[in-house]
C-alpha cells in the first residue's frame, strides 16, 4: 500500500474533472458599462486637461453670440455672455469633482475614526458618539451643510467641507455596525490569542475589514456630494461666479428657464449622468473584484 | 501517488432483480459559472433495485451530492446534464422541467437534507409543516392531514407527537428535527428515499437512531434509499451496494461487501486505510510511553451561562477536573453541548470561568481573561474552522509573518520571512502556497497553514478544537500524521477537541469524556474503550459506525 505516507506532504488538489467551456459572454461586454466607462474617461481628460476638450476658455465672452441655442459650434449653446456652454461646463469639472471628493474624503475619515472608536470600545464611548450620530442624522443633511457653510463663511472650499461634516454621521454608524460585526470574528480573537493588543487588532484586522460595505457607500456619497455642493452653489453659498462649478451654472441658467432651458438643463443632465457613472464603475469594480476572488 | 484512471466499474454486473428503481446511465452533469461550464460528474452509472439500499461514497467536491441533486430532480438552475438517462421506476426522468417534476417529488421520490434545521421553515409550527405535506399528496381536510401528521411523528420516533406537533423548529433538537424532515419526505408515501449526508450534522448517538429510523422505514415500507455519505464505516453498516466517487467519476461499485473486503481500485484501498473506524490501530505504534509531569492541570472548574430567556442559568461546566500528561495526546470528547470547547476555551485563555482552578505550564490562570494573550509563545489554539481563524485579506506569508513580528520574536524582515519559510516546509506546504490567499487553498493545506501560525511561536502545548472535523478522511489522515511527526520532532503536547469517537481511539493517549459539563470518566484509551465505566460512555462507544467490528 503505497498511500500511507511517511512524511506529512500535502497531496495536490484534485485535478479538474473536465474541461471548461465557454458559455456566457464576459461581464464587461455590457453597454451601460461602456458608456460609463467612456463618461468617466471624457470627465478624467475634463480634469486635467480641459483646454484639449474645446478651442474657447471658460470666461471668454462673445457679445454677439449670447442665448445661442446649441448647434455644431455650440454643442451647448452659449450663456447671456455669450460664453460658450460646453466649454464652461468641461472647466467646472475639476472644480466641481475635486469639492466633492473633499467632501467625501472629509465624511469617510472622519467617520471611520469615530465609527471604529464607538463599535471597537463600546461602553459609554459608544454611547456618546451614537447619541450625538442620532443628533446629526434627525437633521436634514443639506440643512446642516448649511448651517455650517454660513459659520465657516461662503466659498467652494467651506461648501466641501460642510458637505463632508454633514456626511459624517451617516458613515459613522455604517462603520461602527460593521466594526461590530468583524470584531467578533474568529480571526480577529486568534490575532489576539497570537498575542495581538486591541490596538493592532482594530488597526490591521478589524479596520481593513469593515471597509467593504463603506467602500460601496462612497460612490453613492460621492454622487451626493456632487448634488450638495451643487445645490450649495446654487443657492450662493458655494462657488462665486465667474467660476464655472456646475452648480453655479444651473443657478445662472435658470433666470433664462423659459427663454433658453438647455442652459440649466444640459448641465444638470451633465450633474445626473455624473453621478449615474460613478455609481455604475462602483458596481463594475465590485463584480470585477468578486470574480476574480 | 498516481493514481491509475480505472474505468468505471460495471454497474449493472447483478442480476436482474424484480424491480428497478433507479438507473443512471452513462451520466454528464455540468455547472455553469460566468463564462465557462465546469463538468462535475462525468460517466455515472448506478442500478439501484427496489428495496435495496445504495451508498454513494466520496470526499467533498467529489460529485455525490450532485448525483443525488440530478436523481432527485433538484440540481440548480446553472447545473445542467449533458448527456445519460436517469430512469426512476422506469420513468425517463433526465429531460424534466419543474412541471414535469411535480407529480413525481414526494409521491414516488422522498428527499431528505443534510441540515436539519435551515430546512424548515423557522416561523410555522413542524405538525404544519409535516401536515402541508400530507396535503400535497391526499386530498384531505385540515384536520384530517394534521391528525395524519401526528401519526406521520408517531411513525417516525416522535415522543408525545401531538405536542410536538405544535413546536416551533428552534424548540426541538437536531434529532427530532431530522425526524421531522424524514416525517415530511414519507408523507406522500414514495418508493425512493434519497437522504444527502443525512446525519452529519448530527451527534453519533443521534445517528445512529436516525440511520436505525432509515432502515427500519426502508423494510416497512419497501423503500429504495439512496445513502449519500462521507463516512465508509456507515456505508459500510447499512448498504448493500456502494458507489465511490471521485472528482465525478466512479471508481469502485459493487456489493458493499465485496467492495469492503476486495477493494480493486487503489483509491479505494486508501480511503479504506484513512478511515479512523476501518483501521482503529494505524497509530498505535507511534502513541507516547506513560509518565511525565502535568502541563495542565484544571480542578473544580465550573461555567454558567445566563440562559437566553434570562430566567435560568446553564451550567456548560459543571466542576470538572482533567490533568494533561507532558508529551501526550489528550482527547476531550463529548457531543454538541458538552462543553467541550468551552473548556478548551477556557484553558486557551480566550473566555472566563466561575469557579476552579486552571493552571497551564505552572500559571494559574484568572477567572477573567485577558483581552491580549500573556501566554502566547507557551500555549496555542487551533482552531475548528481554520478558514475563519485566517485574515481574509492577508497572505498565509502575512498571517504567519504576524505572530512574530507582535510577539518580537524575529526583529528583521528577512529573518521573519525566513521563518516562515521554514515553518512551512515543516508543516509540508509549498513555498508558494504562502503568497496566496487562506481563500485559495485547500481544507487540508489550510488547516497545515493554521498549525504553521500556532508552531512558529514554538509553544509547547497545542489546543485542538476538532481540527479535522471539517475534512474529508484521507486530509484527516494526513494531517493526523502531520500532528504526530510534529510532537516527535518538537516534543509538543496535545490537548484534542473531538466529537468522533473512532479518531480519538486511533491517536489518543489519555480520554475525557464530558456529557452536560460534567466528567463522565477519564483515563488511558484503551482503559475507556475496553471498559467503561459510565453508561454515557458505553452509549457512545456503541454508536461509532462500524464499532460493533
Amino acid at each position: 500500500m503505497t498511500a500511507v505516507l511517511d512524511a506529512p506532504v500535502a497531496a495536490p488538489a484534485p485535478p479538474p474533472a473536465g474541461a471548461r467551456t465557454p458559455a456566457e459572454r464576459p461581464f464587461w461586454l455590457n453597454p451601460g458599462d461602456i458608456l460609463a466607462l467612456a463618461f468617466a474617461v471624457f470627465l478624467l481628460v475634463a480634469v486635467f486637461l480641459p483646454q484639449a476638450l474645446s478651442p474657447w476658455g471658460p470666461l471668454e465672452a462673445s457679445p454677439g453670440n449670447t442665448l445661442l441655442p446649441p448647434s455644431l459650434e455650440h454643442p451647448f449653446g452659449t450663456d447671456y455672455l455669450g460664453r460658450d456652454s460646453y466649454t464652461r461646463v468641461v472647466h467646472g469639472t475639476a472644480l466641481t469633482l475635486s469639492t466633492s471628493g473633499i467632501a467625501v474624503v472629509i465624511g469617510l475619515v472622519i467617520g471611520i475614526a469615530l465609527g471604529s472608536l464607538a463599535g471597537y470600545l463600546g461602553g459609554w464611548v459608544d454611547a456618546l458618539i451614537s447619541r450625538v450620530v442620532d443628533v446629526l442624522l434627525a437633521i436634514p443633511g443639506l440643512l446642516l451643510a448649511m448651517v455650517i457653510v454660513v459659520s465657516l463663511g461662503f466659498g467652494a472650499l467651506n461648501a466641501a467641507i460642510a458637505v463632508g461634516l454633514s456626511s459624517v454621521a451617516g458613515f459613522t454608524r455604517l462603520v461602527r455596525s460593521e466594526v461590530l460585526t468583524v470584531r467578533e470574528l474568529t480571526f480577529v480573537e486568534a490575532s489576539a490569542h497570537l498575542g495581538g493588543t486591541r490596538r493592532h487588532t482594530l488597526l490591521r484586522h478589524v479596520l481593513p475589514n469593515s471597509y467593504g460595505s463603506v467602500l460601496a457607500l462612497v460612490p453613492l456619497e460621492f454622487g451626493g456630494a456632487i448634488l450638495s455642493i451643487s445645490a450649495l452653489s446654487f443657492l450662493g453659498f458655494g462657488a462665486v461666479p465667474p467660476e464655472p462649478e456646475w452648480g453655479l451654472l444651473v443657478s445662472e441658467g435658470r433666470q433664462y428657464i423659459t427663454s433658453s432651458p438647455w442652459l440649466a438643463l444640459i448641465p444638470g443632465v451633465v450633474i445626473a449622468g455624473t453621478v449615474l457613472a460613478v455609481a455604475r464603475l462602483s458596481t463594475l469594480a465590485q463584480r470585477a473584484r468578486e470574480a476574480r476572488a | 501517488m498516481t493514481i491509475a484512471i480505472a474505468s468505471p466499474a460495471a454497474a449493472d454486473d447483478i442480476a436482474p432483480a424484480p424491480e428497478t428503481a433507479v438507473r443512471v446511465d452513462g451520466l454528464d452533469v455540468s455547472y455553469v459559472r460566468g463564462r465557462w461550464a465546469t463538468r462535475v460528474v462525468s460517466g455515472f452509472s448506478l442500478e439501484l433495485a427496489a428495496g435495496e439500499t445504495v451508498a454513494i461514497v466520496g470526499e467533498s467536491g467529489s460529485g455525490k451530492t450532485t448525483v443525488a441533486a440530478a436523481i432527485s430532480g433538484l440540481l440548480p438552475a446553472n447545473g445542467l446534464i449533458d448527456t445519460g438517462t436517469i430512469e426512476v421506476f422506469g420513468q425517463e426522468v433526465s429531460g424534466y422541467d419543474a412541471r414535469a417534476w411535480r407529480p413525481l417529488r414526494g409521491a414516488v421520490i422522498g428527499y431528505v437534507p443534510q441540515d436539519p434545521l435551515s430546512s424548515l421553515d423557522p416561523l410555522q409550527r413542524v405538525g404544519d409543516q409535516v401536515a402541508d405535506a400530507v396535503r400535497q399528496h391526499r386530498a384531505v381536510t385540515p384536520s384530517e392531514a394534521h391528525e395524519i401528521a401526528v401519526d406521520l411523528l408517531t411513525r417516525v420516533g416522535i415522543r408525545e407527537p401531538a405536542e410536538r406537533a405544535r413546536a416551533f423548529p428552534h424548540q426541538l433538537s437536531g434529532g427530532q428535527l431530522q425526524r421531522i424532515l424524514i416525517a415530511i419526505a414519507i408523507a406522500g408515501e414514495p418508493r425512493l428515499l434519497i437522504a444527502d449526508e443525512p446525519t452529519s450534522a448530527l451527534d453519533v448517538t443521534v445517528q445512529r437512531t436516525i440511520l436505525d429510523l432509515i432502515d427500519e422505514l426502508k423494510r416497512e415500507l419497501g423503500l429504495s434509499v439512496v445513502l449519500i455519505t462521507h463516512d465508509l464505516a456507515i456505508a459500510e453498516e447499512r448498504s448493500d451496494r456502494l458507489v465511490v466517487l471521485r472528482s465525478g467519476e466512479i471508481r469502485e461499485a459493487g456489493p458493499t461487501a465485496e467492495v469492503i473486503a476486495r477493494p480493486v481500485d487503489d483509491y479505494t484501498v486508501r480511503l479504506f486505510a484513512d478511515a479512523p473506524a476501518l483501521s482503529p490501530d494505524k497509530f498505535a505504534g507511534r502513541k507516547a510511553g506513560p509518565g511525565g509531569d502535568p502541563v495542565i492541570e484544571v480542578a473544580g472548574l465550573t461555567k454558567t451561562f445566563r440562559s437566553l430567556a434570562g430566567d435560568g442559568q446553564v451550567a456548560a461546566l459543571d466542576d470538572v477536573s482533567l490533568s494533561v500528561t507532558e508529551g501526550t495526546i489528550h482527547a476531550l470528547v463529548g457531543e454538541s453541548g458538552s462543553g467541550k470547547t468551552t473548556a478548551a476555551r477556557i484553558i486557551a485563555g480566550l473566555a472566563d470561568f466561575d469557579a476552579g482552578a486552571v493552571s497551564v505550564l505552572g500559571r494559574h490562570l484568572p477567572p477573567r481573561h485577558a483581552a491580549t494573550n500573556p501566554d502566547a509563545t507557551r500555549l496555542q489554539l487551533i482552531y475548528q474552522n481554520a478558514l475563519a481563524a485566517f485574515d481574509p485579506r492577508w497572505s498565509i506569508e502575512a498571517s504567519l509573518e504576524e505572530p512574530l513580528r507582535i510577539n518580537g520574536i524575529e526583529a528583521s524582515r528577512v529573518a521573519r520571512r525566513a521563518a516562515v519559510r521554514e515553518i512551512l516546509a515543516d508543516v509540508g506546504l509549498p513555498a508558494e502556497a504562502g503568497r496566496r490567499r487562506p481563500s485559495e487553498l485547500s481544507g487540508g493545506q489550510r488547516q497545515r497553514a493554521a498549525i504553521a501560525r500556532a508552531l512558529i511561536l514554538r509553544p509547547r502545548v497545542l489546543i485542538l478544537d476538532e481540527p479535522t472535523s471539517a475534512l474529508d478522511v484521507s486530509v484527516q489522515s494526513q494531517i493526523v500524521d502531520l500532528l504526530f511527526a510534529l510532537r516527535e520532532q518538537h516534543g509538543l503536547t496535545y490537548l484534542f477537541i473531538s466529537h468522533d469517537l473512532s479518531l480519538v481511539r486511533q491517536i489518543a493517549d489519555d480520554v475525557t469524556v464530558l456529557e452536560k459539563g460534567k466528567v463522565m470518566e477519564s483515563g488511558a484509551v484503551e482503559h475507556v474503550f475496553e471498559n467503561p465505566q459510565a453508561a454515557y460512555t458505553v452509549r457512545l462507544i456503541e454508536s461509532i459506525p462500524g464499532g460493533a467490528r
